[in-house]
């Protein structure tokens, strides 16, 4: 694939936000995520004579960043930091949904272990299919299909909790 | 979709990052690399991990090696004591028929 500088500040500018969420969805620090979302793409850039199409970079992205993510996860091994400049705008307009309620699942998702909240995370953020994670992360499909499977049971019961009525 | 799920999308859609990425991106691609001192360029570089497993393995190697010529040592020094005993207990055996002739000669001189 071939990328003028033009052409490749496009291609960060509509990616960013697909690069940036992995990793902020992931840490829950915008400043880490800036960083991981910044290598992405200068990780694309290096490889892009070997990237043969959009799709093909876009795959690469999400890799990159959600590798980086989980690295980057397990060299800190602390709880997220959430400060109040740290929480960034959606890039859509909020649908409509409680935002107790969100906050709850992404506390939630932050507690779940490593591999299943990547899971989680590119299952919903990413609307990926398990067998496109399992290709991803690198890992086989029963992997992902029970990592989801649990960490969706988990936290609806968790959800459920506190949150009685509102989890169907 | 449940309910739930549709929840968990929302919780998890795409954000925009604080500040558009671009400036900073093609900025870092266009910024000449920068140049590390030579040693830190090696002491970064060089393959430590892979490094110290080698020089494991190598001390391992030569402690068993060394163990072993101990025990081929000990093996031969065996072998050795084994056949001078072996050469004693045959000298023995020839002295001791000897000494067996003469007392029965003495004997049958005596009646």
């Amino acid at each position: 694939m071939k990328a003028d500088g033009q052409a490749f500040a496009a291609l960060v500018q509509k990616h960013q936000a697909m690069v940036f969420s992995i990793a902020w969805n992931y840490l829950r620090n915008a400043a880490l995520a800036e960083e991981i979302a910044q290598e992405a793409f200068l990780e694309l850039h290096r490889r892009l004579p070997r990237i043969e199409s959009e799709l093909h970079a876009t795959n690469f992205l999400r890799k990159v960043a959600a590798h980086r993510s989980m690295d980057e996860g397990r060299r800190r091994q602390s709880q997220p930091w959430i400060g109040l400049a740290d929480v960034p705008e959606p890039s859509t307009a909020p649908a409509a949904g409680d935002p107790l309620l969100e906050g709850a699942l992404g506390r939630l998702i932050d507690s779940l272990p490593d591999r299943p909240r990547m899971i989680v995370i590119l299952r919903y953020q990413e609307d990926l299919d398990p067998p496109e994670i399992a290709s991803l992360l690198g890992i086989p499909l029963g992997t992902v299909k029970s990592n989801l499977h649990r960490a969706l049971l988990v936290l609806r019961k968790r959800l459920t909790r506190t949150w009685k009525g509102v989890v169907q | 979709m449940s309910d739930f799920e549709r929840e968990l999308q929302h919780a998890l859609r795409r954000r925009e990052p604080p500040r558009d990425l671009t400036p900073a991106v093609m900025a870092r691609i266009e910024a000449p690399p920068k140049r590390e001192p030579l040693f830190r360029r090696w002491f970064v570089g060089f393959y430590w991990r892979q490094a110290l497993a080698a020089a494991a393995v190598a001390l391992v190697l030569a402690a068993g090696i060394d163990r072993y010529r101990e025990y081929r040592r000990g093996q031969e020094a065996k072998q050795q004591l084994l056949l001078a005993l072996q050469i004693t207990g045959q000298k023995l055996a020839v002295v001791q028929a000897k000494v067996d002739k003469l007392n029965r000669r003495s004997i049958g001189h005596d009646q």
